[in-house]
């Protein structure tokens, strides 16, 4: 027993000197960043290590375009440049986890959130990368891409794909219904509903949890039909959204929950509005092309579903088609921020997104086109997109955090009838006002 | 000697809590009480303002007011009902007979189950279109029926409250053991005496235990107070804010709003309002008298 | 009423009562289980339905997409340190809370009690610092300390309640015989609220099992990571497999609840002990 005594008495004097330490250095914010990066400098001669935390882990998507490309940058770089990788799965504890490590100013040196937004939240931790970007890399990529990623003038991000959205159909069901194809405008498009539910099938995959993606899609492209519309699912952090044509909007989507989705899409998540494609027990659901890769997975699917799904754009000609958030760079020392520059780069060329329309069904951002072998409902996307009307971007990318959370707790009330669309509209205003 | 050493016994003893205490606890503490005083957003807005996050929170903020509602109301059930089932079950299986000891285990499954899981199991059973609730009422009743429990507002407070009132495998084993820790002899004056079980468990067993129920409460009512992951992952607070309870609406203030000053504030409010919920758990319990 | 009506009627209260507790407990560990054996297809098709087949894809591909086999030794050894720290500190502590009167007891209860209710979105990033600048950043030891002292508040209240309801008169004999204080504590004490201990074992340990937010943002290498970092690999914005979250949840939940059985097997045997004993 004495042992035991003893032993936690010299832990304790251990934990008086810890304590003592931490005193002396917590009213200052220099220490912990400091000691972290003591502890890495025992790389080889002349090379610089940098680190990188990624989501791209377990069944993302990306996993395996990122696992190549990586190898490929080892082979070539790997002398030079270390990539000290941290996998943190989930993109929600990634983002939870980004947002501590900022407070506390020990970002990683790379950061890709996977679209997510962290430019406004942390721009002062972020590298304006404007000076590693040479001529031919800025040349390479569509000038809307680097628009997302810059503010006033400096680029906060390296952008690696492109926001492209349309919506995916059954043609067996629509056939079924007798729907000869997807409709060109909204009356159309509700038509079409009512076919395919005299058809006795249910039209359209919605949800409301998360973020309600698969509903504020429809939102959002409904708005964008018109000029007005348009301009508003383009700029950046709307305050208002009284508008006549978002109250309309808002409106066919409480129409939508009321008479063409099933049951469980109040409170659903993209989980069960995808799972209700799948099994074909919806004819419509609106999500970008990365879904695709999901029409082949037989444990998912059944034989052949794919070919029995058609993309179009949403009514009005109107597709997402927007720039998205790349890599983020937030590297304290100049040596080591030129070899996030250079890795960055290396990961967002031309065959590195290549390989990920090809992987992972992201769209590329780059000006000229690249013969990829690519899924054609990926490429079918890539076309309608290029050709659409109205061209917008997405309300994630766009909205505060907190009207895109209100979103979804209002939805189930819009979809119950138990507030109205002005009212909906109200509360989205409401919560933007509070950000200042 | 014997005061000079006791001296030392206390302050020996009680070092290595209080050590980790203020290594961990006191600094965020302090943080937050004094940046509760603070108008303190992203992007470096940070300054004194007095007490105007607690005027705002308590006179303008219909959301927070309605959120303090919804704790008070789940705290007081939790450290009700569920302490009570929680008791009556740890007194069934107190008498040991055959098998008690699988029961004990049964009941406390549920607490080694994640939240995450939780959640996702839960949204399950009460889903509007094909969950068990549903299927259940459906044959019973003869009728198809598609409530859509978490999401409706008549039935959401109730849904969710049922996430957590039924599950007292941790006020079982606390209670359990608690009456364990009872000698035996006491009871053999009553049984020669003829009184029954149910009598002997509320006249003898359940006062002797006293301390143990008080923290019972405490234990539950603070859990409550706390809690905000099965919520969140299930109905976010919603339907609009019917389900927002404090913890939940601090995190949306400071992870989604960057508000981090007005977080704080709730932050007080809620540490005030736990140390208040101990402080009468321990007066109605007489738990500070040890004149057992 | 008659007597053996009496009784009837109460046996048969209670047997209902043990059923429905066990199923609704039993429940959601079984669909789980269930769940793991069923394609993602099934899954979706109908929540509730039985597998069609036992096969352990599930549990393959949950082994291979995620670290969970590496991640279980980390979470065994921080479990069990930071439940026997939390044992050992909180029972002195709470054992001088519940015997003696001393200057600063009210405050220092009051510090205690008001650690409970400290949002944890408060205390990341404060800890997170001080872990760095101690240098117990990303190691197994800062998380046994950390995970420690997130169970000290309900331990303390737990342990002290036991205490307080022991006798005093065990230890006042003790005294008498010339026991000093620790040799009284460790020898006399601490055995007799052995009940009380595991219970506070159980709920320490499940906590640092379970512990998600911490685990994630004091580490950064696979060395230190524990599980419930692993059930995120499953599920991202969009894409998910169910079937492999279902097989990870039931290798995280199964051994947990031997481990809780052990522990309660040893309530059981120093109750009987102690009975013998007396």
């Amino acid at each position: 027993m004495k042992k035991v005594v003893r032993k936690s008495l010299s832990m304790l004097l251990a934990g008086v000197v810890c304590f003592g330490g931490l005193t002396a250095c917590s009213p200052s914010s220099k220490g912990a960043s400091g000691t972290e990066a003591k502890g890495q400098e025992a790389s080889k001669e002349g090379q610089v290590e940098i680190t990188f935390a990624t989501s791209w882990v377990g069944v993302s998507s990306s996993k395996e375009w990122f696992h190549n490309r990586l190898e490929a940058f080892n082979k070539e770089y790997g002398s030079e440049i270390k990539v000290n990788v941290e996998e943190i799965a989930g993109d929600q504890a990634y983002v939870d986890k980004m947002k501590v490590l900022y407070s506390s100013d020990a970002l990683p040196d790379v950061i890709a959130a996977g679209g997510y937004n962290l430019i406004d939240t942390m721009q002062d931790k972020f590298v304006d990368l404007t000076p590693y970007i040479d001529e031919e890399w800025k040349n390479s990529i569509d000038e809307k891409c680097w628009e997302v990623n810059s503010r006033d003038g400096k680029i906060y991000g390296a952008p690696i794909s492109k926001q492209v959205i349309g919506y995916f159909y059954n043609k067996d069901l629509f056939k079924k219904a007798g729907i000869e194809k997807p409709a060109s405008t909204w009356e159309e498009f509700f038509q079409n509903c009512d076919k395919l539910k005299a058809a006795g099938i249910t039209p359209l995959s919605m949800d409301t949890a998360d973020s309600g993606w698969v509903t504020s899609l429809m939102l959002g492209a409904i708005v964008g039909q018109t000029e007005e519309g348009e301009k508003f699912m383009n700029t950046s952090l709307p305050k208002d959204y009284n508008q006549e044509y978002f109250v309309n909007a808002v409106s066919d989507i409480q129409k939508m929950f009321n008479e063409y989705t099933s049951t469980d899409a109040i409170g659903g998540a993209y989980e069960n509005a995808a799972g209700n494609f799948f099994t074909e027990q919806t004819a419509i659901i609106a999500n970008g092309p990365w879904m695709v890769g999901d029409f082949y997975d037989t444990d998912k699917v059944e034989e052949g579903f794919a070919d029995k799904i058609g993309v179009a754009a949403f009514p009005g000609d109107v597709m997402y088609d927007a720039g998205k958030i790349g890599f983020n760079v937030a590297a304290k020392t100049e040596e080591k921020r030129k070899a996030a520059a250079t890795f960055v780069k290396f990961m967002t060329n031309e065959d590195s997104q290549k390989a990920n329309v090809e992987i992972t069904g992201e769209i590329p951002c780059l000006k000229k086109e690249v013969d990829s072998k690519v899924y054609p409902l990926v490429q079918e996307t890539i076309h309608l997109a290029n050709t659409a009307k109205r061209h917008i971007n997405d309300f994630q990318s766009l909205w505060f955090a907190n009207v895109v959370d209100e979103v979804s707790v209002e939805y189930p009330l819009l979809a119950q009838n138990k507030i109205t669309a002005e009212e909906f509209a109200k509360k989205l205003t409401e919560a933007a006002q509070k950000n200042q | 000697m014997q005061s000079r050493n006791k001296k030392w016994m206390i302050i020996l003893f009680s070092l290595p809590t209080m050590i980790l205490f203020m290594m961990l606890y006191l600094v965020p503490m302090l943080i937050v009480f004094i940046t509760s005083f603070f108008e303190w957003k992203s992007g470096g807005v940070f300054h004194p303002v007095g007490l105007k996050n607690y005027f705002l929170g308590f006179t303008a903020d219909p959301r927070m007011i309605q959120s303090i509602f919804n704790t008070v109301i789940w705290t007081i059930l939790q450290g009700i009902f569920h302490v009570f089932i929680g008791t009556v079950l740890a007194l069934i299986l107190a008498k040991r007979f055959r098998g008690w000891k699988i029961f004990r285990t049964i009941f406390m499954i549920p607490n080694v189950i994640s939240s995450a899981a939780l959640a996702v199991i839960f949204l399950n059973v009460f889903n509007a279109k094909y969950g068990l609730v549903n299927s259940f009422l459906s044959s019973i009743l003869g009728k198809p029926i598609t409530k859509n429990w978490f999401f409706d507002p008549n039935s959401a407070f109730l849904t969710v409250t049922s996430m957590w009132l039924l599950y007292s495998g941790m006020i079982v084993i606390i209670v359990l053991a608690g009456l364990f820790s009872i000698p035996e002899d006491i009871y053999e004056a009553a049984k020669i005496d003829g009184a029954s079980d149910f009598v002997m468990d509320i006249s003898i067993r359940l006062p002797l235990i006293r301390p143990v129920l008080g923290t019972a409460v405490i234990i539950a009512a603070t859990s409550m107070l706390r809690e905000f992951e099965l919520i969140f992952l299930t109905t976010n607070g919603g339907p609009g804010d019917l389900t927002l309870n404090l913890p939940l609406y601090l995190y949306k203030t400071s992870l989604k709003e960057s508000n981090y000053g007005y977080a704080n504030m709730m932050g007080v409010v809620l540490i005030i309002t736990g140390v208040l919920c101990v402080f009468f758990i321990n007066k109605i319990f007489k738990m500070n008298e040890t004149d057992m | 009423m008659p007597n053996y009506q009496r009784i009837l009627l109460l046996r048969t209260i209670k047997i209902i009562l043990l059923a429905v507790f066990t199923l609704i407990s039993i429940a959601p560990l079984a669909w789980i289980l269930l769940s793991s054996f069923k394609t993602n297809r099934e899954i979706m098709l109908s929540a509730f339905s039985l597998p069609s087949s036992f096969d352990f894809k599930g549990y393959r591909v949950a082994l291979e997409v995620s670290p969970i086999l590496r991640f279980y030794g980390n979470s065994l050894i921080i479990a069990t340190a930071s439940t026997i720290l939390n044992l050992l500190f909180v029972s002195m502590t709470a054992y001088v809370f519940a015997r003696f009167e001393f200057k600063g007891r009210a405050l220092m209860a009051l510090m205690i009690s008001s650690s409970l209710l400290i949002p944890s979105s408060a205390l990341l990033m404060p800890i997170y610092r001080i872990m760095v600048s101690i240098h117990l950043f990303d190691t197994i030891i800062g998380l046994i300390l950390v995970h420690t002292a997130l169970g000290l508040p309900t331990s303390f209240f737990v342990i002290r309640s036991y205490f307080q309801s022991i006798p005093k008169e065990l230890e006042e004999a003790a005294y008498i015989d010339g026991c000093g204080y620790m040799k009284t504590f460790f020898v006399i004490v601490l055995p007799l609220a052995k009940s009380g201990l595991s219970t506070v074992a159980v709920l320490q340990f499940l906590m640092s099992w379970n512990e998600f937010m911490f685990a994630l943002v004091l580490t950064k290498s696979e060395k230190v990571r524990t599980l419930p970092l692993a059930l995120n690999y499953f599920t991202t914005q969009f894409s998910f497999n169910y079937t492999a979250l279902f097989a990870a949840l039931t290798m995280v939940i199964l051994p947990s609840i031997i481990i809780y059985i052990i522990l309660q097997e040893q309530v059981t045997q120093s109750m009987v002990t102690g009975a013998i004993k007396g």
